[in-house]
Protein backbone atom coordinates (compact mmCIF):
# COMPACT_ATOMS: atom_id res chain seq x y z
CA UNK A 1 0.00 0.00 0.00
CA UNK A 2 1.26 3.37 -0.86
CA UNK A 3 1.46 6.36 1.09
CA UNK A 4 -1.34 8.07 -1.36
CA UNK A 5 -3.76 4.75 -0.47
CA UNK A 6 -3.10 4.92 2.84
CA UNK A 7 -3.98 8.50 2.97
CA UNK A 8 -6.94 8.38 0.68
CA UNK A 9 -8.31 5.68 2.96
CA UNK A 10 -7.80 7.08 6.84
CA UNK A 11 -7.41 10.85 6.12
CA UNK A 12 -10.67 11.71 7.00
CA UNK A 13 -11.48 9.46 9.61
CA UNK A 14 -8.29 10.22 11.77
CA UNK A 15 -9.63 13.53 11.18
CA UNK A 16 -12.79 13.19 12.48
CA UNK A 17 -11.23 10.64 15.48
CA UNK A 18 -8.58 13.58 16.77
CA UNK A 19 -11.38 16.30 16.45
CA UNK A 20 -13.63 14.58 18.55
CA UNK A 21 -10.40 13.68 20.81
CA UNK A 22 -8.80 17.42 21.24
CA UNK A 23 -12.03 19.74 19.55
CA UNK A 24 -10.23 21.69 17.35
CA UNK A 25 -10.56 21.22 14.04
CA UNK A 26 -6.99 22.76 12.90
CA UNK A 27 -5.18 21.11 15.68
CA UNK A 28 -7.01 17.57 14.48
CA UNK A 29 -5.73 18.74 10.51
CA UNK A 30 -1.95 19.31 11.90
CA UNK A 31 -2.16 16.13 13.26
CA UNK A 32 -3.54 13.77 10.29
CA UNK A 33 -0.37 15.72 8.38
CA UNK A 34 2.03 15.05 11.04
CA UNK A 35 0.47 11.63 11.13
CA UNK A 36 1.69 11.18 7.58
CA UNK A 37 4.29 12.75 7.72
CA UNK A 38 5.87 10.34 10.22
CA UNK A 39 5.13 7.34 8.46
CA UNK A 40 6.01 8.29 5.04
CA UNK A 41 9.38 8.83 6.81
CA UNK A 42 9.90 4.87 7.82
CA UNK A 43 8.34 1.37 5.94
CA UNK A 44 4.51 1.52 5.47
CA UNK A 45 3.33 -0.70 8.12
CA UNK A 46 1.13 -3.85 6.52
CA UNK A 47 -1.91 -3.08 5.25
CA UNK A 48 -4.10 -5.20 8.20
CA UNK A 49 -2.81 -3.05 10.88
CA UNK A 50 -1.97 0.29 9.10
CA UNK A 51 -5.27 1.65 10.46
CA UNK A 52 -4.49 0.78 13.76
CA UNK A 53 -0.81 1.80 13.58
CA UNK A 54 -2.12 5.15 12.27
CA UNK A 55 -4.58 5.99 15.08
CA UNK A 56 -2.07 5.01 17.84
CA UNK A 57 0.60 7.18 16.10
CA UNK A 58 -2.35 10.28 15.24
CA UNK A 59 -3.27 9.57 19.34
CA UNK A 60 0.22 9.93 20.84
CA UNK A 61 1.08 12.91 18.37
CA UNK A 62 -2.36 14.73 19.87
CA UNK A 63 -1.72 13.49 23.80
CA UNK A 64 1.74 14.97 23.32
CA UNK A 65 1.02 18.26 21.80
CA UNK A 66 -2.09 18.27 24.23
CA UNK A 67 0.13 18.37 26.78
CA UNK A 68 2.36 21.31 25.44
CA UNK A 69 -0.70 23.06 25.57
CA UNK A 70 -2.38 22.30 28.59
CA UNK A 71 1.30 23.58 30.00
CA UNK A 72 0.71 26.32 27.63
CA UNK A 73 -2.51 27.21 29.24
CA UNK A 74 -1.68 27.00 32.78
CA UNK A 75 0.69 29.12 32.40
CA UNK A 76 -1.28 32.31 30.37
CA UNK A 77 -4.20 31.66 33.00
CA UNK A 78 -1.33 32.00 35.83
CA UNK A 79 -0.38 35.20 34.30
CA UNK A 80 -3.75 36.63 33.50
CA UNK A 81 -5.90 36.75 36.38
CA UNK A 82 -9.90 37.29 35.50
CA UNK A 83 -8.98 36.29 31.72
CA UNK A 84 -11.73 33.35 31.31
CA UNK A 85 -9.92 30.04 30.02
CA UNK A 86 -9.89 29.52 26.51
CA UNK A 87 -12.92 27.89 25.00
CA UNK A 88 -13.17 25.95 21.68
CA UNK A 89 -13.65 28.39 18.73
CA UNK A 90 -17.15 27.76 16.85
CA UNK A 91 -16.90 28.72 13.41
CA UNK A 92 -19.16 30.83 11.68
CA UNK A 93 -20.75 28.85 9.75
CA UNK A 94 -21.77 26.31 12.28
CA UNK A 95 -24.79 26.34 13.26
CA UNK A 96 -25.54 26.86 16.97
CA UNK A 97 -27.61 24.34 17.73
CA UNK A 98 -24.44 21.83 16.63
CA UNK A 99 -22.30 24.67 18.55
CA UNK A 100 -24.03 23.88 21.33
CA UNK A 101 -23.89 19.82 20.86
CA UNK A 102 -20.78 20.13 20.31
CA UNK A 103 -20.07 21.80 23.93
CA UNK A 104 -22.03 19.60 25.92
CA UNK A 105 -20.44 16.65 24.40
CA UNK A 106 -16.87 18.22 25.11
CA UNK A 107 -17.80 19.00 28.38
CA UNK A 108 -18.57 15.48 28.61
CA UNK A 109 -15.99 13.83 27.14
CA UNK A 110 -13.50 16.55 29.50
CA UNK A 111 -15.25 14.93 32.37
CA UNK A 112 -13.61 11.35 31.33
CA UNK A 113 -10.01 10.29 31.81
CA UNK A 114 -7.75 10.21 29.16
CA UNK A 115 -7.99 6.84 28.61
CA UNK A 116 -11.88 6.38 29.16
CA UNK A 117 -12.14 9.30 26.13
CA UNK A 118 -9.61 7.06 24.05
CA UNK A 119 -11.51 3.80 24.27
CA UNK A 120 -15.16 5.49 23.71
CA UNK A 121 -13.76 6.96 20.84
CA UNK A 122 -11.34 4.28 19.10
CA UNK A 123 -14.48 1.68 19.69
CA UNK A 124 -16.48 4.57 17.92
CA UNK A 125 -14.11 3.85 15.17
CA UNK A 126 -14.48 0.66 14.81
CA UNK A 127 -11.40 -0.85 16.81
CA UNK A 128 -11.28 -4.01 18.39
CA UNK A 129 -10.02 -4.80 21.73
CA UNK A 130 -6.88 -5.76 21.58
CA UNK A 131 -6.14 -2.64 19.48
CA UNK A 132 -7.72 -0.20 21.88
CA UNK A 133 -6.09 -2.06 25.00
CA UNK A 134 -2.86 -1.25 22.62
CA UNK A 135 -3.34 1.74 22.66
CA UNK A 136 -4.09 3.16 25.88
CA UNK A 137 -2.18 0.92 27.58
CA UNK A 138 -4.04 -2.17 29.36
CA UNK A 139 -5.37 -6.11 28.98
CA UNK A 140 -7.74 -6.46 25.79
CA UNK A 141 -9.89 -7.94 29.00
CA UNK A 142 -10.41 -5.26 30.77
CA UNK A 143 -11.68 -2.70 27.73
CA UNK A 144 -14.95 -4.09 28.07
CA UNK A 145 -15.31 -2.96 31.98
CA UNK A 146 -13.37 0.20 30.94
CA UNK A 147 -15.87 1.17 28.15
CA UNK A 148 -18.92 0.18 29.88
CA UNK A 149 -17.54 2.61 32.96
CA UNK A 150 -16.72 5.04 30.03
CA UNK A 151 -20.17 5.16 28.78
CA UNK A 152 -21.93 5.09 31.85
CA UNK A 153 -19.65 7.99 33.08
CA UNK A 154 -20.06 10.25 29.89
CA UNK A 155 -23.82 9.51 30.38
CA UNK A 156 -24.17 11.44 33.27
CA UNK A 157 -22.11 13.96 32.27
CA UNK A 158 -24.10 14.80 29.26
CA UNK A 159 -26.94 16.95 29.20
CA UNK A 160 -29.31 18.50 27.14
CA UNK A 161 -29.30 16.86 24.18
CA UNK A 162 -28.10 13.64 25.29
CA UNK A 163 -31.10 13.65 27.66
CA UNK A 164 -33.03 14.55 25.10
CA UNK A 165 -31.83 12.30 22.52
CA UNK A 166 -34.31 9.37 21.65
CA UNK B 1 -18.38 -23.08 30.23
CA UNK B 2 -20.75 -21.58 33.07
CA UNK B 3 -21.75 -18.13 32.86
CA UNK B 4 -22.28 -17.22 36.72
CA UNK B 5 -24.10 -14.04 36.74
CA UNK B 6 -22.34 -11.50 38.85
CA UNK B 7 -24.61 -9.13 40.99
CA UNK B 8 -21.59 -6.42 40.47
CA UNK B 9 -23.45 -4.18 37.49
CA UNK B 10 -19.96 -3.03 36.62
CA UNK B 11 -18.71 -7.26 35.66
CA UNK B 12 -21.39 -8.07 34.40
CA UNK B 13 -21.26 -4.67 31.70
CA UNK B 14 -17.72 -5.14 31.33
CA UNK B 15 -18.88 -9.13 29.97
CA UNK B 16 -21.93 -7.71 28.30
CA UNK B 17 -19.40 -5.39 26.56
CA UNK B 18 -17.06 -7.81 25.33
CA UNK B 19 -20.77 -10.02 24.05
CA UNK B 20 -21.65 -6.89 22.23
CA UNK B 21 -18.90 -5.91 20.47
CA UNK B 22 -18.51 -9.46 19.30
CA UNK B 23 -15.01 -10.02 21.40
CA UNK B 24 -16.11 -13.69 22.65
CA UNK B 25 -15.02 -16.87 21.53
CA UNK B 26 -18.07 -18.90 20.36
CA UNK B 27 -18.62 -21.10 23.18
CA UNK B 28 -18.42 -17.93 25.82
CA UNK B 29 -20.80 -16.28 23.49
CA UNK B 30 -23.19 -18.92 23.40
CA UNK B 31 -23.06 -19.16 27.13
CA UNK B 32 -23.72 -15.36 27.67
CA UNK B 33 -26.48 -15.75 24.96
CA UNK B 34 -27.98 -18.15 27.07
CA UNK B 35 -27.63 -16.49 30.27
CA UNK B 36 -29.25 -12.92 28.82
CA UNK B 37 -32.10 -15.05 27.68
CA UNK B 38 -32.73 -16.65 31.18
CA UNK B 39 -31.69 -13.62 33.40
CA UNK B 40 -34.17 -9.85 33.05
CA UNK B 41 -31.42 -7.86 34.56
CA UNK B 42 -28.78 -8.69 32.53
CA UNK B 43 -30.82 -8.58 29.70
CA UNK B 44 -31.97 -4.99 30.17
CA UNK B 45 -28.47 -4.02 30.82
CA UNK B 46 -27.13 -5.42 27.83
CA UNK B 47 -29.91 -3.30 25.83
CA UNK B 48 -29.48 -0.43 27.76
CA UNK B 49 -25.45 -0.38 26.93
CA UNK B 50 -26.52 -1.24 23.41
CA UNK B 51 -28.86 2.26 23.23
CA UNK B 52 -25.89 4.48 24.63
CA UNK B 53 -23.88 2.93 22.78
CA UNK B 54 -25.91 4.29 19.35
CA UNK B 55 -26.46 7.59 21.51
CA UNK B 56 -23.19 8.17 22.37
CA UNK B 57 -22.54 7.79 18.26
CA UNK B 58 -25.26 10.29 17.05
CA UNK B 59 -24.33 12.60 19.58
CA UNK B 60 -21.11 12.13 18.57
CA UNK B 61 -21.83 12.31 15.16
CA UNK B 62 -24.01 15.52 15.85
CA UNK B 63 -21.12 17.67 16.97
CA UNK B 64 -18.53 16.53 14.70
CA UNK B 65 -16.51 19.27 12.93
CA UNK B 66 -16.95 19.31 9.03
CA UNK B 67 -14.22 17.92 7.46
CA UNK B 68 -11.86 19.63 5.27
CA UNK B 69 -12.98 19.76 1.82
CA UNK B 70 -11.36 17.06 -1.30
CA UNK B 71 -9.08 19.98 -2.36
CA UNK B 72 -7.57 21.05 0.86
CA UNK B 73 -6.80 17.01 1.15
CA UNK B 74 -5.33 17.00 -1.87
CA UNK B 75 -3.38 19.66 -1.02
CA UNK B 76 -2.22 18.38 2.61
CA UNK B 77 -1.21 15.01 0.65
CA UNK B 78 1.23 17.07 -2.04
CA UNK B 79 2.58 18.80 1.11
CA UNK B 80 3.07 15.35 3.41
CA UNK B 81 4.55 13.99 0.17
CA UNK B 82 6.85 17.48 -0.79
CA UNK B 83 8.17 17.80 2.78
CA UNK B 84 8.62 13.67 3.17
CA UNK B 85 11.05 13.99 0.02
CA UNK B 86 12.72 16.97 1.27
CA UNK B 87 13.44 15.37 4.43
CA UNK B 88 14.98 12.30 3.16
CA UNK B 89 17.31 13.98 0.93
CA UNK B 90 18.10 15.84 4.22
CA UNK B 91 18.60 13.25 5.61
CA UNK B 92 20.86 11.68 2.92
CA UNK B 93 22.59 14.94 3.71
CA UNK B 94 22.77 14.77 7.42
CA UNK B 95 24.38 10.76 7.37
CA UNK B 96 27.39 11.99 4.15
CA UNK B 97 28.08 15.36 6.47
CA UNK B 98 28.28 12.93 9.56
CA UNK B 99 30.64 10.86 7.91
CA UNK B 100 32.77 13.94 6.47
CA UNK B 101 32.94 15.21 10.46
CA UNK B 102 33.95 11.43 11.24
CA UNK B 103 36.48 11.41 8.98
CA UNK B 104 37.61 15.24 9.90
CA UNK B 105 37.54 14.45 13.60
CA UNK B 106 39.49 11.38 13.13
CA UNK B 107 42.36 13.55 11.12
CA UNK B 108 42.55 16.11 13.34
CA UNK B 109 43.08 13.28 15.94
CA UNK B 110 45.56 12.06 14.09
CA UNK B 111 47.18 15.37 13.04
CA UNK B 112 47.17 17.36 16.29
CA UNK B 113 49.40 15.16 18.44
CA UNK B 114 51.97 15.41 14.68
CA UNK B 115 51.72 19.05 14.88
CA UNK B 116 52.48 19.25 18.36
CA UNK B 117 55.28 17.48 18.10
CA UNK B 118 56.31 19.67 14.63
CA UNK B 119 55.58 22.75 16.64
CA UNK B 120 57.70 21.54 19.62
CA UNK B 121 60.83 21.15 17.42
CA UNK B 122 60.47 23.51 14.62
CA UNK B 123 58.66 26.91 15.46
CA UNK B 124 62.04 28.66 16.49
CA UNK B 125 63.26 28.37 12.60
CA UNK B 126 64.10 31.86 11.39
CA UNK B 127 63.66 33.53 8.23
CA UNK B 128 66.62 33.94 6.31
CA UNK B 129 65.33 37.51 5.56
CA UNK B 130 65.60 38.07 9.22
CA UNK B 131 68.22 41.26 9.07
CA UNK B 132 70.02 39.28 12.44
CA UNK B 133 71.31 37.35 9.86
CA UNK B 134 74.30 39.31 8.24
CA UNK B 135 74.73 39.64 4.36
CA UNK B 136 78.30 39.15 4.13
CA UNK B 137 78.94 38.32 0.95
CA UNK B 138 77.47 37.16 -2.83
CA UNK B 139 76.60 33.70 -3.87
CA UNK B 140 74.88 33.15 -0.68
CA UNK B 141 71.94 31.22 -0.99
CA UNK B 142 69.60 31.41 2.67
CA UNK B 143 67.66 28.66 3.93
CA UNK B 144 64.77 28.51 5.99
CA UNK B 145 62.29 25.51 6.71
CA UNK B 146 59.15 26.28 8.53
CA UNK B 147 57.93 22.69 8.86
CA UNK B 148 54.63 24.08 11.14
CA UNK B 149 53.45 25.31 7.74
CA UNK B 150 55.70 22.91 5.72
CA UNK B 151 57.27 25.58 4.08
CA UNK B 152 60.86 25.86 3.17
CA UNK B 153 62.32 29.02 1.34
CA UNK B 154 65.56 29.06 -0.51
CA UNK B 155 66.66 32.22 -1.36
CA UNK B 156 69.79 33.76 -2.99
CA UNK B 157 70.60 37.19 -2.16
CA UNK B 158 73.22 38.02 -4.96
CA UNK B 159 73.53 36.75 -8.45
CA UNK B 160 73.99 33.22 -8.78
CA UNK B 161 76.03 31.83 -11.82
CA UNK B 162 74.97 27.58 -12.65
CA UNK B 163 74.57 25.31 -9.89
CA UNK B 164 71.81 23.25 -8.95
CA UNK B 165 70.26 23.08 -5.76
CA UNK B 166 69.23 19.58 -4.65
CA UNK B 167 66.65 19.20 -1.27
CA UNK B 168 65.42 16.04 -0.49
CA UNK B 169 62.64 14.75 1.83
CA UNK B 170 63.17 11.78 3.39
CA UNK B 171 59.39 10.59 3.35
CA UNK B 172 56.19 11.62 2.64
CA UNK B 173 54.52 12.52 -0.83
CA UNK B 174 55.53 15.28 -3.59
CA UNK B 175 56.75 18.63 -2.70
CA UNK B 176 55.27 22.02 -4.46
CA UNK B 177 57.65 24.70 -5.78
CA UNK B 178 57.86 27.48 -7.03
CA UNK B 179 60.18 30.35 -8.28
CA UNK B 180 59.13 34.08 -7.44
CA UNK B 181 61.61 35.62 -8.57
CA UNK B 182 65.11 34.82 -11.78
CA UNK B 183 64.28 33.45 -15.08
CA UNK B 184 65.10 30.02 -16.68
CA UNK B 185 65.81 28.38 -13.40
CA UNK B 186 64.99 24.33 -14.08
CA UNK B 187 62.79 22.80 -11.44
CA UNK B 188 62.68 18.95 -11.24
CA UNK B 189 59.90 17.76 -9.10
CA UNK B 190 60.33 14.03 -7.88
CA UNK B 191 58.35 12.17 -4.96
CA UNK B 192 60.85 13.34 -2.45
CA UNK B 193 63.26 15.47 -3.58
CA UNK B 194 63.63 18.59 -5.66
CA UNK B 195 65.77 19.78 -8.09
CA UNK B 196 66.67 23.27 -8.70
CA UNK B 197 69.13 24.22 -11.27
CA UNK B 198 70.06 27.81 -12.11
CA UNK B 199 71.26 28.13 -15.21
CA UNK B 200 72.08 31.57 -15.54
CA UNK B 201 72.95 34.75 -13.73
CA UNK B 202 70.15 35.35 -11.60
CA UNK B 203 69.10 36.35 -8.46
CA UNK B 204 66.19 33.84 -7.41
CA UNK B 205 64.19 33.19 -4.91
CA UNK B 206 62.62 29.21 -4.69
CA UNK B 207 59.80 28.68 -2.34
CA UNK B 208 59.07 24.83 -1.81
CA UNK B 209 56.90 23.53 0.22
CA UNK B 210 57.13 20.36 1.50
CA UNK B 211 54.68 17.87 3.17
CA UNK B 212 54.04 18.23 6.76
CA UNK B 213 55.55 14.78 7.90
CA UNK B 214 58.58 15.23 6.82
CA UNK B 215 61.57 14.39 9.15
CA UNK B 216 64.97 15.47 7.33
CA UNK B 217 65.28 17.86 4.50
CA UNK B 218 68.89 17.63 2.66
CA UNK B 219 70.17 20.38 1.06
CA UNK B 220 72.85 20.23 -2.05
CA UNK B 221 73.93 23.31 -3.95
CA UNK B 222 76.27 22.50 -6.95
CA UNK B 223 78.78 20.26 -5.71
CA UNK B 224 79.50 21.71 -2.27
CA UNK B 225 78.45 19.47 0.76
CA UNK B 226 74.90 18.26 1.58
CA UNK B 227 73.43 20.56 4.31
CA UNK B 228 71.12 18.64 6.70
CA UNK B 229 68.14 19.29 8.82
CA UNK B 230 66.77 17.55 10.98
CA UNK B 231 63.68 17.68 13.26
CA UNK B 232 65.27 16.03 15.93
CA UNK B 233 68.80 18.78 15.92
CA UNK B 234 67.08 21.14 18.45
CA UNK B 235 69.58 23.09 18.02
CA UNK B 236 68.97 23.76 13.53
CA UNK B 237 68.12 26.97 12.55
CA UNK B 238 68.72 29.08 9.77
CA UNK B 239 71.58 28.15 6.99
CA UNK B 240 73.47 30.19 5.31
CA UNK B 241 74.75 28.89 2.06
CA UNK B 242 77.84 30.46 0.29
CA UNK B 243 78.39 28.94 -3.33
CA UNK B 244 82.17 30.00 -2.77
CA UNK B 245 83.28 29.32 0.73
CA UNK B 246 81.67 26.57 1.21
CA UNK B 247 78.15 25.77 3.34
CA UNK B 248 77.64 27.16 6.49
CA UNK B 249 75.53 26.70 9.56
CA UNK B 250 74.25 29.93 11.17
CA UNK B 251 73.23 27.79 13.79
CA UNK B 252 75.49 24.96 13.14
CA UNK B 253 74.83 21.53 13.73
CA UNK B 254 77.85 20.09 15.06
CA UNK B 255 78.49 17.92 11.68
CA UNK B 256 78.50 20.73 9.23
CA UNK B 257 80.25 23.55 11.13
CA UNK B 258 83.05 24.48 8.66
Amino acid sequence: MTLEELFEAHNEDLFRFVSRLTNDADYAKDIVQETFLTIAARPLPPEASAKSWLFRLAHNLARSGLRRRSRRLRLLRGNAHGVPAASPVVPPDVGAERAEARAAVRRALDDLSERERTILLMREEGFAHHEIAEAVGTTTKSIGTMFARALTKLERSLDGPWRKSP
Amino acid sequence: MTIRHDRSATLGAGLIVQYLHGELSADVRADVAGHLEACPACARLAAEIEARTHRLSDTLRSADFEAPPAAEWTSMLAGIQATAAARRRNRRLRIAAGWIAVALASGVLVSAPLRAWLVDRWTDLVDTNDPAVPVVAPNRFGLAFTPVTAELTVSTSATQADGAIHVRFTEGDTARVSVTAGTDEALALGTAAVRITNRTNSTASYFVEVPKVVKRVTLRIGERPQVVLERSEAGARSIEVDLRNGVRVRNPMPDDEP
